[in-house]
């Protein structure tokens, strides 16, 4: 699966840098597509999965780091649990070490544009895994990844030896707790039988509480 | 055909159907239950299986964290199992007396199996090479004392992590030691070593068998095991998964039969060990047995002639771990890490300006070097913690392999340590002390070493002299077990101003140690035209003429494009550019305009596309120029600044330095620029990537003026120190990045420690360079309690000391709490930060 970076994400890579319509002249905008296309050739995105039954409601065992309560919310009515994990591989990690050298401006836009390929990734894995049980008459919640609402981002170590994740994608997570290479996203999402409805979340119970990135750019990250 | 040593298949999956949990550590699971590991090695042994990979794949201490058992406990479980296993095997097969009778006789062994810590080591993870070997080191140990007969280490993925896995093994065992990385369909790891560089750097390393695990199935990897053998003498190791995984089930496609026919294709190559990874079991390994056995009754073919033969033909090189440079043509090794009449190099060393460094470095691989020299020896400077830091620091940002210039042996041992990859050791001579002392290193490690054709009574006159010193070297090389091919010697270039017809001699020199010793010849090429005018040419002269005689590794600067030129149109009329590729596609859209001008006949050769035009400093994308706008009101530096315009700005400073000093053309021009920047930018006129374009600009300028200031040997202008770092466990460094550069541009001095500083080196430096001002940045919830201890470490040894942060998940109120003194929104705020406390 190729996932690339397109015009229609210039937008989005221009959130990531707190872009609030000021004039673009046409050095920036080609800078924009030039970290774009360099992002694009050096990213190697793999994902893996793993697909697991809820035991009557609840969460099962061998995902047992999968605590507080609003991954519960957020897994209601739900039969099954996937969770994922995906990453951009080490060499882009390599080219944008590079380029703080080289450049620092292009390393910024660079790292943005990673952020918005990882998510891409992501949503392309999302939507071919919707539509592949939607032939089944099953229905797919959003992605909850460790961080948001109460879910303790110090799970990523046992969420990725659960995936084996180190093999099988090259994501390992430092003793700290942080997920190398860098751009990387596990996350779990729920099948049901019934429709789901998005959980709406709300800073108050999150992690971040109010001190992401979104909400500093006063936007915020469930709209 | 060689006799195949047959190892075992997965034990993972085995282990699972067993009842091994997931989550749960294999190694505390068959400590709890040995019979359950004993009957998997049992069935391995019955398959016809010779060597058992011991239950030990994860017996470390990071991944038996929060395990019951330590580290020396699993391994002593885990040898112990497999041992008894093979005791019971032999003694159950002797009571039965069938076919499988004659394996009870064979000598099968246990080897300890050593997985990766699991941790990326850095600079791209956190995880020290000094503490990857500690850990390993504690293994190792125990599977000597618990009585392992062989130590495999399999599945890495990084090449450095393997080479400390290694040097533990070769430093506290005697054991025999072999070696298997994990490949992507690409020919890379995960983390990009490549076949050929694992290839170099472990048969250097002296490892007794190289390979290929996991992965993929047998015959994706074939093409693996082909390059091997093109790279290595040593017996190559193929452990191949059970075909590749169905993307749907994660399960192992290849059958049992498919397996061990798929395996056959390896006898040929003269693969010697051969085994079974992920989803294989004792079906798959009894298949390749059979199977083996099978082909060689039918393809019995005597093969005792023709092996030595081979070791001529197989390729060597130098190599980083993604990146080779083979031997056999001509390579340019460049000059310019050198603080050797550099200045600014040396103040950058002096000063930890490890960043400069490295854009150097990154100067000299995009003009075209094959391999970089790296010199750090300054005057009253720790060379040895240098060197470590700078080749650290080097392998993490440039590709190419380096060379390691010192004529200390524990700095160059330092290095050879924590290189990631096969070097250069630069250098020894025929000193008998400096031979004995160096070349034991250079074999331990697997470096290839120039040897200096001169001894300790000096450098030898003639031609003969020196070639009777290069024989010298080469016969006690080749007695500590180093091979010819990685022996270079420098004829030693002597400046042709002051002793004019030693040229000549040096020329000839090379000539006779290629053709006679037939070895590697290195030269510092541009020492020749030292104290004369248009060095150029005399550099150039002389380059192409030492070529001729045999040079095949100049040492120069790769960023003086006339030299790379010559180096690429020798490659032509030498026939190593094969159809003059290189040269077409070097010169194709070069426009060159040249001018004769004046009597003098001096040339004047402009560029189009000249690589050199980046060693001017400019870093600037190549943006066009801005005209001149004589109405505006703006001084046109300042337009240059905001336009983000780096070689605009520069020139414009260049000018202006003609009539006024570098302390005027920074406070009235180039500050009052980057302040109009900052207005704009809190006003949101412009937005980040703007903002550092503008730095960038107002950079090239500072660049140059510091450049004069050090040259002159004047002292550095600064307004002050201020140190920034990322705190322990943290690796997002973009943010602190950002604001170093905007602070350097303010005249602060930013001593920038990197990421994952630990608390008492941030200490250290505030009480070591007086430092009154630091900055931390942390972008995890999960390393704000670091930022914390080091916010209370720092103001206990220095209360004045006063602390900012910054960083995505921190808030002005976190900030507070933690004991910080300010909050940073972002680099602009830092600015006005640095200005309340330092002015």
């Amino acid at each position: 699966m190729e996932v690339k970076l397109t015009q229609e994400d210039i937008p989005e890579i221009l959130r990531y840098l707190a872009y609030k319509d000021q004039y673009l002249d046409e050095e920036l905008k080609k800078q924009v597509l030039d970290c774009m296309e360099k992002v694009n050739k050096a990213a190697e995105p793999k994902e893996i999965y793993k697909v697991f039954k809820m035991e009557k409601g609840n969460i099962p065992k061998e995902l047992y780091f999968l605590t507080g309560e609003e991954i519960k919310k957020h897994l209601n009515g739900c039969n099954e649990i996937i969770i994922m994990a995906a990453t951009l591989g080490v060499k882009v990690e390599k080219v944008m070490m590079r380029e703080q050298i080289k450049n620092m401006s292009n390393a910024l836009i660079m790292d943005s544009c990673a952020s918005v390929l990882i998510e891409a990734v992501c949503d392309t894995f999302e939507s071919k895994i919707r539509k592949n049980i939607s032939k089944e008459s099953k229905f797919l919640t959003t992605r909850f990844s460790p961080g948001y609402g109460d879910l303790p981002i110090e799970i990523q170590k046992e969420f990725c030896n659960a995936l084996n994740a180190t093999k099988t994608i090259g994501l390992t997570v430092s003793e700290s707790g942080i997920m190398i290479p860098r751009k990387s996203v596990t996350a779990v999402l729920g099948i049901s039988d019934y429709p789901v409805k998005k959980n709406k979340r709300t800073c108050n119970e999150c992690n971040l509480k109010g001190s992401c990135r979104f909400r500093k750019n006063g936007v915020g990250c469930s709209e | 055909m060689n006799n195949i040593i047959f190892l075992d298949g997965g034990m993972g999956t085995m282990l699972q159907e067993a009842g091994l949990k997931p989550g749960e550590h294999p190694e505390e699971f068959g400590y709890n239950n040995p019979q359950i590991v004993k009957e998997v090695h049992k069935k391995y042994l019955k398959a016809g299986s010779d060597v058992l990979y011991a239950n030990t794949f994860g017996a470390n201490s990071h991944k038996l964290r929060g395990c019951n058992i330590d580290t020396k406990t699993a391994v002593f479980s885990g040898i112990k199992i497999a041992k008894e296993a093979i005791k019971e095997f032999k003694s159950e097969i002797k009571k039965e007396d069938n076919d499988l009778g004659q394996k009870s006789n064979k000598g099968q062994r246990v080897a300890l199996d050593v997985g990766p810590i699991g941790e990326l080591l850095e600079p791209l993870g956190t995880l020290s090479f000094e503490e990857a070997y500690e850990v390993y080191k504690e293994v190792m140990v125990a599977g000597k004392d618990a009585g392992a007969d062989v130590i495999v280490i399999e599945t890495f993925t990084d090449l450095l992590d393997a080479k400390a896995a290694v040097l533990a093994v070769k430093e506290n065992t005697d054991l025999p030691v072999w070696v298997t990385m994990t490949f992507e369909e690409s020919g890379r790891t995960f983390t990009g070593t490549t076949v050929e560089s694992m290839a170099l750097t472990m048969t250097g390393l002296g490892v007794d068998g190289i390979g290929v695990n996991c992965s993929l199935g047998p015959k994706e990897i074939l093409k693996f095991a082909k390059i091997l053998k093109e790279w290595t003498n040593l017996p190559i190791i193929i452990k191949p998964n059970a075909g590749l995984p169905d993307p749907a089930t994660g399960e192992y496609m290849l059958k049992a039969d498919d397996f061990g026919t798929e395996m056959l294709e390896y006898l040929p190559l003269e693969v010697d060990i051969l085994g079974g990874c992920c989803g294989t079991n004792p079906q798959y390994i009894k298949s390749l047995v059979d199977k083996v056995n099978g082909y060689k009754k039918e393809n019995s073919v005597d093969n005792s002639v023709g092996k030595e033969v081979e070791t001529s033909t197989i390729k060597n090189g130098v190599c980083s771990s993604t990146n080779v440079s083979r031997f056999g043509g001509v390579r340019v090794i460049g000059e310019r890490l050198n603080p050797t009449g550099k200045k600014r190099f040396k103040q950058a060393l002096v000063e930890h300006d490890y960043e400069y460094i490295c854009r150097v470095a990154l100067d000299e691989e995009e003009a075209g070097a094959d391999i970089l020299d790296v010199n750090v020896g300054v005057p009253g400077a720790d060379e040895k913690s240098l060197m470590v830091d700078v080749i650290k620091e080097l392998q993490g940002i440039v590709s190419i392999p380096l060379q390691i210039d010192s004529s200390n042996p524990d700095v160059i041992e330092a290095a050879l340590r924590v290189y990631a990859g096969k070097p250069i050791i630069n250098s020894v001579n025929a000193d008998d002390e400096k031979l004995e002392a160096i070349l034991p290193l250079a074999k331990k490690y697997g470096a290839a070493i120039i040897g200096l054709a001169l001894d300790e009574s000096g450098i030898p006159q003639t031609a003969e002299g020196r070639f009777e010193k290069a024989k010298y070297i080469m016969d006690k090389a080749l007695a500590y077990g180093i091979k010819k091919d990685d022996i270079l010697i420098d004829c030693l270039t002597l400046t042709v101003s002051a002793q004019q017809n030693q040229a000549k001699e040096t020329l000839k020199a090379v000539n006779m140690v290629k053709e006679q010793l037939g070895l590697h010849c290195t030269l510092g090429v541009s020492n020749i035209s030292f104290g004369l005018p248009a060095r150029k040419h005399i550099t150039e002269n002389f380059l192409v003429q030492a070529m001729y005689c045999g040079l095949d590794f100049p040492i120069i600067n790769p960023n003086v494009l006339s030299l790379m030129d010559a180096v690429a149109s020798f490659k032509v009329l030498s026939c190593e550019d094969d159809n003059c590729n290189n040269y077409i596609s070097r010169f194709s859209d070069r426009v060159e305009t040249v001018t004769i001008s004046n009597q003098n006949g001096t040339k004047n050769v402009n560029d189009k596309n000249s690589k050199s035009s980046e060693n001017n400093g400019d870093r600037s994308n190549g943006k066009e120029k801005v005209e001149d706008s004589k109405d505006s009101e703006e001084s046109p530096i300042k337009t240059a600044v905001l336009k983000g315009l780096a070689e605009e700005t520069k020139r414009l400073s260049v000018e202006l330095l003609e009539e006024k000093t570098e302390i005027e053309v920074i406070n009235e021009f180039l500050i009052p620029a980057l302040d109009e920047v900052g207005v704009l930018y809190e006003k949101q006129k412009i937005f980040l990537p703007q903002l550092i374009n503008s730095a960038n600009a107002a950079c090239a300028a500072f660049d140059m003026i510091k450049d004069r200031i050090a040259n002159r040997g004047g002292e550095s202008v600064s307004k002050g120190k201020i140190i920034v770092a990322t705190v322990k466990g943290d690796i997002h460094d973009i943010g602190k990045n950002i604001v170093k550069v905007i602070l350097e541009n303010y005249g602060y001095k930013i001593i920038d420690l990197g990421r994952d500083v630990p608390v008492e080196k941030v200490v250290d430096t505030v009480l070591a360079e007086d430092v009154k001002l630091v900055g931390l940045s942390a972008l995890m919830t999960t390393t704000l309690p670091a930022m914390k201890e080091t916010i209370v470490e720092v103001k206990k040894v220095a209360p004045n000391c006063k602390i900012w942060v910054g960083g995505a998940v921190l808030t002005p109120d976190y900030a507070k709490e933690i004991g910080a003194d300010f909050y940073a929104r972002d680099a602009r705020e830092s600015v006005d930060i640095a200005k309340k406390i330092l002015g």
